[in-house]
């Protein structure tokens, strides 16, 4: 049992009236000198016995009376009324769920619009003077208004406002929120509406917190009433866009790419003729092609092939069509294509023959795997150029234009000032990397641990992953083997799907090493280092560190034959270092995908007054508009010691956006592709009322949104209370007392 | 004439006479007859002389007649004295105006003496509560009616009272018989006062108890939370008498009966004086009573 008004029950405290009454109150007794007082003594003496019992009754059946009449104003109800009698003033705080499952339509309507009619329907049965705030909750929680929470006609328009997100589904912010929103109301009750479709998800994210914070909802006795707007009639079908693949690992220019998507069944039915369609810059790249049928649960890949013809970062979006939920029909890329990798080559080329004998000739070669005379065309087309320089002859100019360097081989300098890397290229080269290129070291005869340590480790440049120990040799017969369940994933030594895994992974073990550099993993690790690949041994055989917007992958033994085999074999060599190069340069594609919700951050490199967030067209708008919607983010702010950036988490809606300075074109910045939480549509069950009670631990109150939500809500704010049939027991109780009074009164 | 004489309520008993209904003892020769057989007008009967006898009232008529001395005895007609004992203890206050204990009580103790006197019979005032508060002897003059009016004036009620051991006194004092009239309440214990009421007759007085009741006393009409407080010194009692009244009422008949009883025993007059009804009615009708039973 409860009490909705528990402060009333200081109205027990009344009974010491009838109390004070009875004993103190003599006033009310008429003096009357009389003079045959013996006859009333006696008459006392002779009645006394049976005017004390109705006296103490009269006295016990009125306080009694109001006993239950303060009973009765703290309006008792079971343990879960919480909620307000129908004339008492709320503070209502109404929750929509604005994940994009709530754009189903699961009927005639969608289950926001049924949403938005449930909420307009309970907005009526408020008392007066009742106050209203909503909020829209996703994965966060935001207040939409209105102004002020008596508003009642702002509150409608911008209940019909609503819109869904791209976002999935977590109640656990909303429900802080609107417990907080309720509590800063000035009214003794408090409902909050949680109009929603109740997916699973959404309380199973964080379903310990949920349980815990209902449950405080609870013992705040405010009300927590589920408006069910899903259509427990209907199943959604639906099919989600789980990824798209460009089957070009370093895509680039004048090349047509195929695209892979995966899609997936999300849904309990069966979905047939889903079609699916594929736009680069928002132009459609090839015909939509139409998937017949796909059974619940299981995935299905669509290849469409698409030019790649401008560099840059390019915006791929795909589409499926066909089910019930739009909100994850779309998948964003943004694909950085290059027209060209220039790739700078710091090494010892050998003068005489055989050829492979240069520093240079097994990463040249992996890079551009063509023959030098026979390809020659073929080499000025391709979309990687290389370049090598001597280590003593580098200098700082030669970094300009180039997005890659590798070190092979290159001695650091020591006290020979016409040997070794010079300290300008070494300073520019740290700022290189650090400026998002990439730098690839390898090993060889003329790298001294101490040297490289001192010139390009934690006491130099920064760059080395890990400090350098000793040179470790073994023989032909146990050679060093690189253990490819060592891999690291994700990362520079990748592959992009299984197919090369399984290839890569299985030419690995025939790159043996007679020789390699010790790697120290004994010291703390410098910032964002890490080992890619280490030996069968456990040694650490190929190190990354991420320095700036660049990264170093620094390997342990030499990218030629004289330490062992590791670029021998064009089937690992050619592979491998396309899978670095990709990644290396994708590092320094600007802005990139992203999850709605995330935060977008740019670090400019240009001074502006201030940013702006231009967003995706709403939905609906011609697609030939180009005025994009935009929004102010103010200025670029530095932390310390890093560069001055801009962020902002306005990304609710997946599309295209980006980041310009103000009053600069949509392409002056930098875009993001930000995607559909795709946690919404994993599981598109809705929750039960049995198993709502059982995650919750209580009965919470649960009404379909429909033609009845009124009616149910008016309903549910009486059913518990025993208000009424405590004030029927107290007029009982006063005709009990009345006649009673009127017997005792009567002379015997 | 004074103020406790009310013409009506006289006019009406003087009609009536207030004569003793018993043969008392009188001074002179009045309204009633003499229990002493004397020489006046009324004979009665011969009897013979014997030495001692004043010689003058031998019948020398009946010597002549029978040659023996005889004597002629006459009744003599004598005046009585009535003895008015009024109480004014602190109970005979309650009753407003006309109806107020007391006062209906003087009316009656002055409408009483006024007829005495009236008739040439004498007429004494004994006021008392526990004590005598005042009294005034015997007398017959006209002159005596203002002395027991202006005592009677000035009389306020107050104190407790105590009619056993006052009139037991009085049954003492009073050697001459007479008409005893108690004029009271009579609210304490019944037993005294029946006690002292036979020790009255048995000194041969005729003793009138003129019981003044309230209408409240005897009806209890009250409603409503009453505090009541003792006139007599009885604590304060705080009730709601619409309940009590079936007991009180049950108390009080009891009371009366046991009065009315106590009284017929011992032959003492009992007259049930309640304040609200005109004294005029009711001194008439007990008049009217008394000349009925009474022999003259």
């Amino acid at each position: 049992m409860t009490l909705l008004a528990s402060v009333m029950m200081w109205g027990v405290a009344a009974v010491t009236v009838p109390i004070a009454l009875h004993f103190f109150y003599r006033a009310r007794y008429k003096p009357l000198p009389w003079a045959p007082m013996k006859f009333l003594k006696e008459a006392i003496e002779q009645t006394s016995r049976r005017l004390k019992f109705q006296e103490w009754l009269l006295l016990l059946l009125r306080c009694l009376a109001l006993i239950l009449l303060a009973f009765a104003i703290a309006r008792p109800g079971w343990e879960n009324a919480t909620s307000a009698g129908s004339n008492e003033t709320i503070d209502a705080v109404f929750v929509f769920d604005t994940s994009y499952s709530m754009a189903a339509r699961d009927g005639e309507k969608t289950r926001i619009e049924r949403a938005k009619d449930a909420a307009i329907a309970v907005l009526e049965t408020l008392p007066n003077k009742s106050s209203i705030q909503v909020y829209s909750c996703s994965d966060r929680a935001i207040l939409l208004g209105p102004v002020s929470r008596y508003n009642r006609d702002q509150a409608k328009q911008l209940i019909q406002s609503i819109e869904v997100t791209s976002l999935s589904t977590d109640f656990l912010p909303g429900l802080n929120d609107a417990l907080t929103a309720a509590e800063t109301g000035t009214a003794p009750a408090k409902e909050i509406y949680v109009f929603s479709d109740l997916q699973k998800s959404g309380f199973e994210r964080q379903q310990g917190a949920v349980r815990a914070q209902c449950e405080e909802i609870k013992n705040r006795k405010a009300g927590l009433i589920f408006i069910r707007c899903s259509n427990p009639e209907r199943k959604v079908s639906n099919v989600s866009i789980i990824d798209v693949k460009l089957f070009a690992t370093i895509p680039h220019t004048r090349t047509r790419v195929p695209f892979v998507v995966t899609i997936r069944n999300t849904g309990r039915e069966q979905i047939r003729n889903v079609k699916v369609s594929l736009e680069l810059d928002g132009k459609p790249v090839e015909n939509v092609v139409s998937v017949e049928q796909i059974d619940p649960g299981s995935n299905a890949e669509v290849t469409l092939t698409g030019s790649l013809d401008e560099a840059g970062a390019r915006l791929l979006a795909v589409y499926v069509d066909g089910d019930g939920i739009d909100g994850d029909n779309v998948l964003y890329k943004i694909v950085g294509v290059r027209d060209k990798v220039r790739v700078l080559l710091v090494a010892y080329p050998f003068a005489g023959l055989p050829a492979t004998d240069a520093g240079d000739w097994f990463a040249r070669k992996a890079l551009v795997p063509f023959d030098s005379e026979r390809d020659k065309d073929k080499i000025e087309k391709y979309f990687i150029e290389t370049e090598s320089v001597l280590p003593h002859e580098v200098g700082p100019d030669k970094l300009a234009g180039k997005d890659i360097v590798y070190l092979l081989n290159a001695p650091a300098r020591t006290d020979d000032p016409l040997a070794g890397l010079s300290p300008a290229f070494v300073t520019k080269l740290t700022e290189f990397v650090k400026n998002g290129g990439g730098l690839v070291i390898g090993c060889g005869d003329m790298v001294k641990s101490d040297a490289y340590n001192r010139v390009l480790g934690a006491s130099g440049a920064g760059l080395l992953p890990l400090p350098l120990g000793e040179v470790r040799n073994t023989t032909d017969a146990s050679p060093f083997t690189p253990a490819p369940e060592s891999v690291a994933t994700p990362s520079a030594l990748t592959p992009p799907d299984e197919k090369e895994r399984k290839a890569f992974h299985g030419w690995l073990p025939k790159a043996t090493l007679t020789r390699m550099i010790h790697l120290d993993e004994a010291p703390q690790g410098a910032v964002g280092s890490r080992v890619l690949m280490r030996t069968t041994e456990g040694k650490p055989l190929v190190a990354s560190r991420v320095v700036g917007e660049g990264e170093v992958i620094f390997f342990a033994t030499s990218l030629d034959e004289t330490w062992g085999r590791m670029m021998s074999d064009g089937f690992l060599a050619i592979p491998m270092t396309t899978y670095i190069v990709a990644h290396l340069t994708n590092r320094k594609v600007p802005g990139g995908t992203r999850m709605a919700g995330d935060t977008l951050t740019w670090t400019p490199n240009v001074t502006a007054p201030g940013f702006e967030l231009v967003k995706p067209r709403p939905r609906g708008a011609k697609s030939g508009e180009k005025t994009r919607p935009r929004v102010k983010i103010g200025e670029a702010k530095a932390e310390v010691g890093q560069k001055p950036s801009v962020s902002t988490t306005d990304s609710l809606v997946a599309g295209e956006y980006a980041i310009v300075p103000v009053g600069a074109t949509d392409m002056d910045g930098i875009t993001f592709a930000v995607n559909p939480d795709l946690r919404e549509t994993e599981n598109l069950d809705v929750i039960s009322d049995g198993d709502l009670e059982k995650l919750l631990g209580f009965r919470p109150t649960i009404i379909q949104a429909g033609a009845g939500t009124e009616t149910a809500v008016r309903e549910r704010r009486t059913r518990g209370e025993w208000t009424e049939w405590v004030l029927l027991f107290l007029l009982l109780l006063l005709i009990v007392e009345a006649t009673w009074a009127w017997s005792c009164g009567r002379a015997k | 004439m004074p103020s406790y004489l009310d013409p009506k309520v006289l006019s009406r008993a003087e009609a009536l006479g207030m004569k003793a209904r018993q043969v008392v003892e009188g001074l002179r020769v009045g309204d009633h007859k003499s229990p002493y057989k004397g020489f006046s007008v009324e004979f009665v009967q011969h009897r013979e002389y014997v030495p001692g006898d004043d010689i003058r009232h031998i019948d020398w008529k009946s010597y002549g007649r029978s040659e023996r001395y005889t004597i002629k005895q006459y009744e003599q007609e004598t005046n009585f004295l009535c003895h008015l004992l009024l109480d004014g203890s602190n109970s005979m206050r309650y009753g407003r105006g006309d109806t107020n204990k007391l006062e209906y009580a003087k009316l009656l103790t002055a409408s009483i003496a006024y007829l005495t006197i009236r008739q040439r019979d004498a007429a004494s005032l004994r006021i008392f509560n526990t004590g005598w508060v005042a009294e005034l002897p015997s007398s017959s003059s006209m002159a005596h009616i203002n002395a027991i009016t202006h005592t009677l004036e000035d009389t306020q009620p107050r104190d407790r009272t105590a009619i056993g051991p006052l009139v037991d006194e009085v049954a003492d004092r009073i050697s001459r018989r007479g008409i005893v009239c108690l004029i009271s309440d009579c609210l304490e214990d019944l037993e005294p006062i029946l006690a002292a009421l036979r020790h009255l007759r048995f000194r041969g007085h005729e003793v009138i108890l003129f019981h003044i009741l309230h209408p409240d006393e005897v009806t209890f009409p009250l409603d409503g939370n009453v505090r009541f407080i003792g006139l007599e010194g009885f604590e304060e009692l705080m009730t709601r008498p619409h309940l009590l009244r079936p007991a009180y009422l049950r108390i009080v008949k009891k009371y009366l009966a046991e009065i009315q009883r106590g009284c017929d025993g011992s032959g003492v007059d009992y007259v049930q004086m309640l304040t609200n009804r005109p004294l005029d009615v009711a001194l008439s009708e007990y008049l009217v009573r008394r000349l009925q039973t009474g022999r003259r």
